[in-house]
């Protein structure tokens, strides 16, 4: 039953896509009234809907013809921005070019994006009941954004116009472009012609952020481990301090080989220490799910990783996927952006130990200033991390994403809601 | 609303013309239109509109159901169609005399009330309910040529207004004209084909008992299998206690049998008169006293009444006209739905005519068998009562019934096969072989069909007919009168009955609540009680509008002097925006935020246009414009010339 009704759902919806596309809204009026009559219609003697039956049958039929003999030629060149933000509406840019000998208009612009369905596999995991409505909810979550169908002015041939296409990013995540097509209504104005060309793009659409108070991390200035290396340029070019007679151990390159020669004993160059704020931004992603929780954490994550100062210190994002990652941002490192795009990108893992990432964090420990953990829940292996953190002397911020109250919380832990984070975020 | 000016109208009045409701098409169209010329508007939220939608809904539920308990189906759905536009009229009228330009789909759907969509989707009303006008009359069912041209008309109007303009006018006007012809000719090979099918299909597959033909009856006679005949109860009869069940009521007789089938032949119908009052109708002469059978008819569309032998007289029927034929069926015409008569029933003699010779024939096909029976009984020498008798006690001892039939043996007809080896059928092989023998005894007879009166129901204290009671059985002409001879053996009713299932209880039981309820309303139509309920809803209706409108008047001529008035600028009335017009006409629209000369070079780089001139006006346009001392009124002049030749030049250009 599971199979049937996953192909059956695909099909429904594929024909309804395939519809949208096809018809104008005179097409679809058409086409409603084309069921209806024939249903009222069904038998001659009772009513006359028959003939409206067959006459709108025969009016699609020839418009569909014709549609798919007069398909149009156009050339699409869309210039697209370089990211987007989750719940924001956007904007771009595409100009679409008459190839064809003669003017076309009735025509719009079609965004092909990537196929929304559910996979069966998550059809069959994440219902409880094979219902279209649940269907539709699964292709509605995996759906990224929604661009609207743009309508284009009359084009003389060879003309080229420019358009702003407008969309709605729904969620984080990369929205894949496939192609876009020009549509052009036949002489009837019920069905479309496409033209489509193939346009793969993508365009990464970045969590949706919320307003930080300000915030005083506390922390004191720790080593870091290379230096200037570390922050602010690549290879050899180090900060220069002095040098120093040669002590054993000390790398080859270091010689100064021109003192070496004037004062006859080995001579190395040294370098500054250097000290930095260098912060964690811990992310919990051991959940079962994509739920909203999870998003409002990572919508958390994505505040805090623009929201902090990278001029003057460090942030490494940490968290667990396929492996354990480490980003850091800050002094020459990645910019903040680019943990966004990361973030953009993050999935839950479900069914890994949370060990890992207690591991990961506490092995970056010595370097780091303060910790900013975002945590989906409150249970045992998280208070074991925060406790060895807690032991270690490191300065915390612990922000736990919960639908519900957690008992007996201590003072410090700040327990934040789905839907009510920015006003649990001004408490802070 | 969002259609041509007068579209929805026509659509409104098309309606009035098929349907007959003149008044009301009228007035809709004037309400609906009549926004466009009134300023005046009202400034509804979406829980009004709600409520609007809820009264339609409402509304809806409570005509459907007035419709079903009066008419039945399929009747009920169709008039519920014919007055759908009218039914949702509210709410249209609701959005053309708002300020909304459109309506959110949660209006008309509950379920997006409570889940919203992600966008929401609003719809315009107007293309609807211009569809809806179209549907409702095609329900009206008027034949005639009349309504496809209507349709092709009104379906052309909008579709040639809003055509993209890039295709020439006649390729649109000739796919129209195409469609139009294709769809002509699919409309009648589909009324066709259903005519076929209903002639090719068994009777009772093509409505069965509940609708007689009474130019041809196509029996099941050679289907092989088991027959099955529904539960439904047609029809209850109240009956002289005097009359004994079963009483045969009799709705068509046949008299030329081909192959299966019973034909009526040469049986016009005749006008017959009132007599007396309207609702009285005589079909012969009965001296002395009639006995009374009450017949309550829920067969939908059925033309023919069902009568006893020897009806005389047909009264309490509100018939517009009634048509009898040779043959003795009673055709009638009265309004749609449920309706009842009495049937006065005299002693003897005919309402109709005598035997003619067809009523002797036996067909060729079936001479060999039929004559070896009527031989091996002598029937030829025998009178006529003692030939019926003989025939009558033969089939008695000799036939069983059976709803079961078997696959003839080659080279013999089915009734052959009846008469010669199975001796087992349903009625209509009793009537058909009793007929047929009958014939060749020299005893005219034809084929009767009808409805044995058998069940008594105590829940309607009256008899119930099934359809499952169809019933076929012989006329025959002895001693200067038609007589119902029915052979078929008793046992039938038995055997029909066991076949009921265990729910038809539940189903009867919903019968009769929709015939007392059907009863009831024909009651009060007749003392005018449904006019009392409309003068009723009319308050009703005026108390929604109140609550819905009142104190929602949009100030709409305050909002239009509030508005800001256009700012004027200099150079506003230059002659270039003429120019910049008429290339976006031609496919080059300027762009935003793209100057004047940009534009000019990008066309003439595109299409290879000469904007030399263009450029040379531009230029004094940019003057006009924002030159602090303003245009001299030479060189203003030479704009106006320049622009203007230009455009007659690129009129002409756009027009070949």
């Amino acid at each position: 039953m599971w199979r049937l009704s996953y192909r059956i759902f695909r099909a429904v919806s594929g024909l309804w896509y395939w519809m949208t596309r096809r018809f104008t809204g005179a097409g679809f009026l058409a086409l409603g009234t084309l069921v209806t009559a024939g249903a009222l219609g069904i038998d001659t003697n009772q009513t006359l809907a028959y003939q409206i039956f067959t006459f709108l049958f025969a009016l699609l039929a020839a418009a569909m013809l014709a549609a798919l003999l007069l398909r149009p030629q156009f050339r699409i060149v869309r210039t697209l921005p370089r990211m987007i933000t989750a719940g924001q509406s956007f904007d771009y840019r595409v100009s679409v070019k008459n190839l064809g000998t003669r003017p076309a208009d009735g025509l719009a612009l079609l965004e092909e994006l990537s196929d929304p369905r559910p996979a069966y596999a998550e059809f069959r995991s994440a219902l409880r009941f094979p219902s279209y409505r649940g269907w539709w909810r699964l292709a509605l979550r995996n759906q990224v954004a929604h661009i609207d169908e743009t309508v284009l002015p009359l084009l003389a041939p060879q003309a080229e116009a420019e358009v702003r296409v407008r969309g709605l990013a729904y969620r984080r995540g990369t929205l894949q472009l496939a192609g876009a097509s020009v549509a052009r209504a036949d002489p009837l104005g019920l069905v479309r012609g496409l033209a489509r060309s193939s346009l793969p793009d993508k365009l990464v659409v970045l969590p949706r952020r919320y307003s930080l108070p300000r915030l005083a991390l506390p922390g004191a200035r720790r080593y870091q481990h290379g230096g200037v290396t570390l922050a602010s340029s690549v290879g050899e070019s180090e900060e220069f301090m002095s040098l120093r007679d040669y002590r054993p151990g000390d790398p080859l390159q270091r010689v100064h080989w021109k003192s070496y020669a004037r004062s006859g004993k080995p001579v190395v160059k040294e370098y500054q220490d250097e000290f930095f704020e260098r912060h964690a931004l811990v992310l919990d992603t051991f959940t079962d799910r994509d739920s909203a929780v999870f998003e409002e954490a990572v919508s958390l994550a994505a505040s805090f990783a623009c929201a902090l100062d990278t001029q003057e210190s460090l942030l490494d994002l940490m968290f667990v996927g396929t492996q354990s990652y480490c980003y850091t941002a800050g002094r020459g490192q990645m910019q903040a952006e680019s943990l966004l795009e990361i973030l953009a990108g993050v999935r839950a893992s479900a069914g890994r130990d949370f060990l890992r990432l207690q591991h990961s964090v506490l092995a970056r420990r010595t370097a780091l200033s303060a910790c900013i953990l975002v945590l989906l829940a409150w249970d045992e292996a998280r208070q074991g991390l925060v406790r060895a953190l807690q032991r270690s002397g490191l300065p915390l911020l612990v922000l736990v994403v919960s639908e519900r109250d957690i008992a007996a919380a201590p003072a410090w832990l700040r327990v934040l809601r789905p839907g009510k984070i920015q006003e649990g975020l001004a408490r802070l | 609303m969002n259609t041509p000016a007068f579209l929805l109208a026509a659509a409104a009045l098309f309606w009035g013309a098929q349907t007959g409701n003149w008044l009301v098409a009228a007035a809709c169209a004037a309400l609906l239109e009549a926004p466009r010329y009134a300023a005046g508007r009202w400034q509804l939220e979406s829980a009004q509109f709600n409520r609007v939608a809820d009264f339609c809904t409402v509304l809806l539920a409570a005509l459907a159901l007035y419709f079903y308990f009066s008419f039945g189906n399929p009747r009920a759905i169709t008039l519920l169609f014919q007055w759908m536009p009218v039914i949702v009229l509210p709410l249209a009228l609701a959005q053309a005399w708002s300020t909304a330009r459109a309506l959110d789909l949660s209006v008309l759907f509950w379920s997006l009330r409570r889940n919203p969509m992600r966008r929401a989707v609003r719809l315009n009303l107007g293309y609807p309910m211009y569809v809806l006008w179209l549907l409702a009359a095609s329900a009206a069912n008027r034949q005639g040529a009349a309504f496809y041209a209507g349709l092709v008309l009104l379906c052309a109007w909008p579709l040639l207004l809003a055509r993209p303009r890039s295709y020439a006018l006649p390729l649109t006007a000739g796919m129209l004209l195409a469609a139009a012809a294709a769809g002509y000719g699919g409309q009648l090979g589909l009324h066709q084909l259903q005519q076929w099918l209903e002639a090719a299909a068994p009777e009772w597959l093509a409505g069965g008992g509940a609708r007689t033909n009474p130019y041809r009856n196509t029996t099941d006679i050679g289907s092989i299998g088991e027959l099955k005949l529904s539960q439904r109860i047609l029809l209850r009869v109240v009956a002289d206690p005097a009359l004994k069940p079963p009483i045969l009521l009799h709705r068509a007789s046949y008299d030329d049998y081909v192959g299966g089938t019973w034909v009526a032949r040469n049986a016009r119908f005749e006008q017959l008169a009132p007599f007396g009052t309207a609702s009285v109708w005589k079909l012969k002469d009965a001296p002395g006293a009639l006995r009374q059978i009450v017949v309550y008819d829920d067969s939908d569309g059925n033309p023919l009444l069902s009568l006893p032998l020897n009806t005389a007289r047909i009264a309490g029927l509100a018939a517009s006209e009634m048509k009898m034929n040779p043959l003795g069926a009673v055709q009638v015409e009265h309004k749609p739905g449920y309706f009842s008569y009495r049937a006065l029933v005299g002693k003897s003699g005919s309402a109709y005519g005598p035997p003619t010779a067809r009523d002797l024939v036996v067909p060729r096909s079936e001479t060999a068998a039929v004559s070896e029976i009527a031989d091996d009984l002598g029937l030829a020498a025998l009178p006529p009562e003692r030939a019926l008798s003989a025939l009558k006690h033969y089939f008695a001892e000799r036939y069983s019934y059976s709803t079961w039939q078997r696959k003839a043996a080659s080279g013999r007809t089915p009734l052959a096969e009846f008469l010669l080896a199975t001796h087992a059928g349903h009625c209509e092989y009793f009537a058909s072989a009793t007929t047929l023998l009958l014939r060749a005894a020299g005893i005219p007879a034809r084929y009767a069909t009808g409805f044995s009166v058998q069940e008594w129901s105590a829940l309607d204290q009256a008899y119930v007919v099934r359809e499952r009671h169809a019933h076929a059985w012989v006329r025959a002409w002895i001693g200067g009168a038609w007589r119902d001879v029915d052979t078929t053996p008793p046992t039938w009713f038995q055997a029909e009955a066991a076949q009921a299932p265990s729910w038809s209880p539940l189903a009867d039981l919903w019968s009769w609540a929709r015939f007392r309820l059907a009863a009831w309303s024909a009651q009060a139509g007749e003392r005018g009680w449904s006019a009392a309920l409309i003068w009723l809803a009319l308050p009703l209706f005026a108390w929604l509008a109140w609550r819905t409108l009142s104190g929602r008047r949009a100030d709409t001529t305050a909002g239009r002097s509030a508005a800001p008035s256009r700012s004027t600028w200099p150079g506003e009335d230059s002659e270039f925006y003429l120019i910049e017009r008429r290339l976006a006409e031609l496919g080059h629209a300027r762009r935003n935020a793209e100057t004047v000369t940009e534009w000019l070079a990008r066309i003439a780089t595109h299409t290879g246009l000469d904007v030399e001139d263009l450029r040379r006006a531009a230029q004094l346009h940019y003057r006009y414009r924002f030159d602090p001392d303003g245009l001299p009124a030479a060189q203003r002049e030479a704009l106006r010339t320049q622009a203007l030749n230009w455009l007659a030049r690129h009129a002409a250009t756009a027009a070949a």
